[in-house]
C-alpha cells in the first residue's frame, strides 16, 4: 500500500465481473491509504506489532481464564488436589 | 476374592455406560482384561461451552464404585511433577484426598458425578494453573502434610495427637463408650466427642483412616511443623478468629464445653445418655 498504491485496486468477490467498484479508490483515497500505511509501518518499526493490533493472544488467554474462573466459581463441590506421597 | 464388579452387577455398568456416554461422547467404555476403563477426551467446560479438553484413562476399580477410580491424563499436556498432582512414578491424577470423599463423592454416587465432580475440578484447576493462575480452590500439601491440614481443618485443632486419636478412633472396628475422648480432655467418650466420632465413621471409611494415620505415624510430628493449619488456611475476621481460638484453647483443655465442629454434630449435652 505504501509503495504500490497507484496499483491498488478494488473487486467485489461476489460478483468480480459485473460489479466495477474503481470509482471507490479515487487517487485522493489511494494517497491517504499510502500516507496511513507510511505511519503504520513506522509505528510497528518503532514499537513492534503489538503497538498497532494489541496483544492478540493475550487476549484469548483472558478471556480463557475469566471463562475457567466463571466455571471454578460456580463448581458445587469443589475438590483440592492431593499427592499421597512426596 | 470379591467379584468383578461389572460381572456380579451389569445393570450397574450398562447404567454407568450409559449415564456417562450420553454426558461425555467423547469418553468411551474399554474392557481390558478384566478390567474396565474409560479411555477419550475429557472437556472442561462451562455453559455448555467447551473451555480446554485433555486425553484421559479412567482405570475403575475391581469393586467398583466402592474404591476410587484411578486417574491418568495420558495426552502429555500437564507435566508428571507432584506440584502439578501427578504422581511421577505412576502417571496417576490424585483428584481428590480419600477421606475427604463423602464430602465430593459419596458412596453411591454415579461415575457420572465423579467426572463432573472432582475430576472436572481437577482438569479446570490444571487449565488455570497452566494460564500462569493458581489453583482456584486451593490444594492439599503432599502426603502426610496433606492429611494433617485436612483434619486439622476438620476438627479444628492443629494438634496432631488429637488427630492421630481421633483417626486411631476412625480406624477401629469398634469404639466404646469408655474410652476416653480423642480430644484429650480427659473425659469419657461417651460423656464427649461420641457424636463426632459415629458421624465420622459413616463418612470416612476405615481403610482410608488407617491409612491416613499410618501416614501421620510415619511422618511424625516435626515433619508436619511448617503445615498451614486450620487456622492459618481458614480467612475469617477477627472476631471470629477471637472466637475460634477462644472455642479452640477450651477445647482442649476443656474448660468450658467442647465446641461445635463445624460439618459435624455437636457434641452431647451433659445430660444426655450417649448410645456407645
Amino acid at each position: 500500500m505504501r509503495d504500490n498504491s497507484a496499483n491498488l485496486c478494488v473487486e467485489d468477490p461476489a460478483n468480480p465481473y459485473g460489479n466495477d467498484l474503481s470509482g471507490l479508490l479515487s487517487a485522493d483515497v489511494k494517497a491517504q491509504l499510502a500516507s496511513a500505511a507510511t505511519r503504520t509501518l513506522a509505528q510497528i518499526e518503532a514499537s513492534g506489532w503489538e503497538a498497532v493490533f494489541g496483544e492478540a493472544e493475550n487476549k484469548e488467554k483472558a478471556e480463557k481464564v475469566q471463562l475457567l474462573r466463571k466455571a471454578a466459581s460456580v463448581t458445587v463441590a469443589p475438590t483440592r488436589a492431593w499427592l499421597p506421597t512426596k | 476374592m470379591t467379584g468383578l464388579w461389572h460381572r456380579v452387577n451389569p445393570t450397574l455398568y450398562q447404567k454407568e455406560k450409559s449415564e456417562v456416554e450420553t454426558h461425555y461422547p467423547d469418553l468411551h467404555f474399554v474392557r481390558v482384561g478384566d478390567s474396565v476403563r474409560l479411555c477419550g477426551t475429557f472437556a472442561v467446560t462451562y455453559e455448555g461451552r467447551v473451555l480446554d479438553r485433555y486425553s484421559v484413562e479412567l482405570q475403575l476399580a475391581r469393586d467398583h464404585p466402592k474404591s476410587l477410580p484411578l486417574v491418568r491424563e495420558v495426552g502429555g499436556r500437564i507435566p508428571q511433577h507432584e506440584h502439578r498432582h501427578i504422581n511421577p512414578r505412576d502417571g496417576m491424577a490424585c483428584v481428590l484426598l480419600p477421606d475427604e470423599r463423602w464430602r465430593v463423592w459419596p458412596p453411591g454416587s454415579s461415575l457420572l458425578s465423579f467426572l463432573t465432580g472432582p475430576v472436572h475440578s481437577f482438569f479446570l484447576a490444571q487449565s488455570l494453573v497452566d494460564l500462569g493462575h493458581p489453583c482456584p480452590f486451593g490444594q492439599w500439601e503432599h502426603g502426610a502434610k496433606g492429611i494433617f491440614q485436612y483434619y486439622s481443618e476438620l476438627l479444628k485443632t492443629s494438634d496432631v495427637r488429637v488427630i492421630c486419636n481421633f483417626l486411631e478412633c476412625l480406624a477401629a472396628k469398634k469404639v466404646k463408650g469408655h474410652w476416653r475422648c480423642p480430644c484429650r480432655n480427659g473425659r469419657l467418650l461417651r460423656h464427649c466427642h461420641s457424636n463426632v466420632i459415629t458421624d465420622l465413621k459413616e463418612k470416612i471409611c476405615r481403610r482410608d483412616a488407617t491409612k491416613s494415620l499410618e501416614m501421620l505415624r510415619a511422618a511424625g510430628p516435626l515433619s508436619l511443623d511448617k503445615v498451614p493449619t486450620a487456622d492459618s488456611v481458614i480467612s475469617i475476621s477477627a472476631s471470629e478468629l477471637q472466637r475460634h481460638t477462644s472455642a479452640e484453647r477450651s477445647y482442649l483443655t476443656c474448660q468450658e464445653e467442647p465446641p461445635t465442629i463445624q460439618g459435624l454434630v455437636s457434641p452431647p449435652q451433659s445430660d444426655q445418655k450417649s448410645q456407645l
